[in-house]
């Protein structure tokens, strides 16, 4: 059974109703604060991990290590990423994916498609390195996943791109 | 107030103030997405303008013959020679490296200035004045088409000779003969994200510049005949002597 006279008490009980309402309102003030948070450092992450592409771009670009230890195989490339950016951003080595793709034109037959990226900020497949070739156009593109997520925040709005990830693409020449 | 807080009394505190605080705290995420993807718009045009003339500038070209005038200079064709990628196809190389953002609204001007032979006979096509700068520009949209907008300085190329030349010999960037630099200027028309902040469309714009890598003495234009007068290729001659056109 109710206990009338006590929801009635409750009701219009007075003590402590600040903090009862901050109880409802401070999730969703944090929310917004924490996303705010959160969208800095994910643009702190896009800047490192740019900045560590274009590097790695360009060592693959003139041709920085030929052996497959060097940065012209996957590995090496994200070892190559890494050692920049997971200064920055956690579980590099693990969590980042690339496409790295060479022909000889960019465009029509025998050129280069880019890798689209799914919903979940994921290529399929997840890695990819071929057909660099000295002289030919080169088409790197890079996926990090956000290794944290605010529940009921939608991370394609904090990463600003659509997707949970966090992208970088460039495009150059590999150096004749 | 009074008459709110007499008849709530202690209720409604924190939800009267959180309403009050709202709107700024709400205008704080909204402008900061605003604000960050301004910038990264800015950061990935820089990064487009930069990949592209680092691409054009690696770009061997065989020697080109019009109208009897043989060179080796830089003009990369627009279209692809072979398997030899040409501008439009570089720049939708450049164009994938702006992924994820789609190129809407993109306009890109690439132009290239060589100092040729400081003083040819002019009956060799050539006017004979020092320091002649040829060039050409190629303009384009966000498909890659080549359109007739000029957007490097606010004649044609022109602009670019004047960009690459500077006022005096201290500022030019082309130094010396066979020097050459190329020039890529690309705007963007950026319509904001909510429209909150920014309440009008900015046009964003970065320049890059670049050296052909084969830009030497012995790769300026050698004229090997005279070029038929009036010619539309890349010289014109008229009574008073020979001038570079602005053509590709």
């Amino acid at each position: 059974m109710v206990n009338r006279a006590g929801v009635q008490k409750f009701v219009w009980e007075t003590r402590s109703i600040t903090a009862v309402e901050f109880a409802l309102i401070g999730p969703v003030l944090f929310l917004l604060l924490l996303s705010i948070m959160l969208m800095g450092i994910a643009q702190f992450w896009q800047l490192s991990l740019d900045d560590a592409v274009r590097n790695a771009a360009r060592q693959v670009a003139i041709g920085a290590g030929t052996t497959s230890a060097g940065v012209q195989s996957g590995s090496g490339f994200v070892t190559a990423v890494c050692d920049e950016f997971s200064q920055a951003a956690p579980n590099c080595s693990n969590a980042l994916e690339y496409a790295i793709q060479g022909a000889p034109t960019f465009t029509g037959s025998g050129g280069i498609t880019p890798m689209p990226l799914s919903t979940a900020g994921q290529f399929s497949p997840a890695t990819t390195f071929a057909g660099v070739t000295a002289g030919d156009p080169v088409l790197i593109q890079v996926a990090y996943p956000l290794p944290i997520t605010i529940p009921l925040v939608p991370m394609s709005l904090v990463t600003l791109n659509g997707t949970p990830s966090i992208v970088s693409a460039t495009a150059t020449v590999a150096e004749p | 107030m009074r008459v709110a807080s007499r008849r709530l009394g202690n209720r409604a505190i924190a939800a009267v103030e959180f309403a009050i605080c709202a709107p700024m705290l709400l205008i704080l995420f909204l402008g900061t997405i605003e604000i960050l993807m301004l910038y990264r718009t800015e950061a990935k045009l820089d990064a487009f303008a930069g990949s592209f003339a680092q691409m054009v500038s690696l770009q061997e070209v065989a020697t080109v013959s019009t109208a009897g005038v043989t060179q080796t200079h830089s003009p990369v064709p627009t279209a692809n020679t072979g398997t030899t990628p040409g501008l439009t196809d570089l720049c939708a190389g450049a164009v994938y490296g702006l992924q994820p953002f789609p190129p809407n609204g993109l306009t890109v001007a690439v132009a290239s200035v060589t100092e040729t032979a400081a003083a040819q006979p002019a009956s060799q096509g050539v006017a004979a004045t020092p320091a002649l700068y040829d060039e050409w520009e190629v303009d384009m949209n966000s498909a890659c088409a080549t359109t007739g907008a000029q957007t490097i300085g606010a004649t044609g190329s022109a602009g670019a000779v004047a960009l690459a030349t500077g006022s005096g010999a201290a500022t030019s960037m082309v130094q010396g003969l066979g020097d050459n630099i190329i020039i890529v200027r690309a705007s963007l028309q950026y319509p904001g994200v909510i429209g909150l902040i920014l309440s009008s469309a900015q046009t964003l714009t970065q320049t890059a510049i670049a050296r052909w890598r084969y830009a030497s003495a012995s790769n300026v234009t050698n004229v090997t005949a005279t070029p038929a007068p009036s010619s539309t290729l890349e010289f014109s001659c008229s009574g008073a002597g020979c001038v570079s056109n602005d053509g590709v």
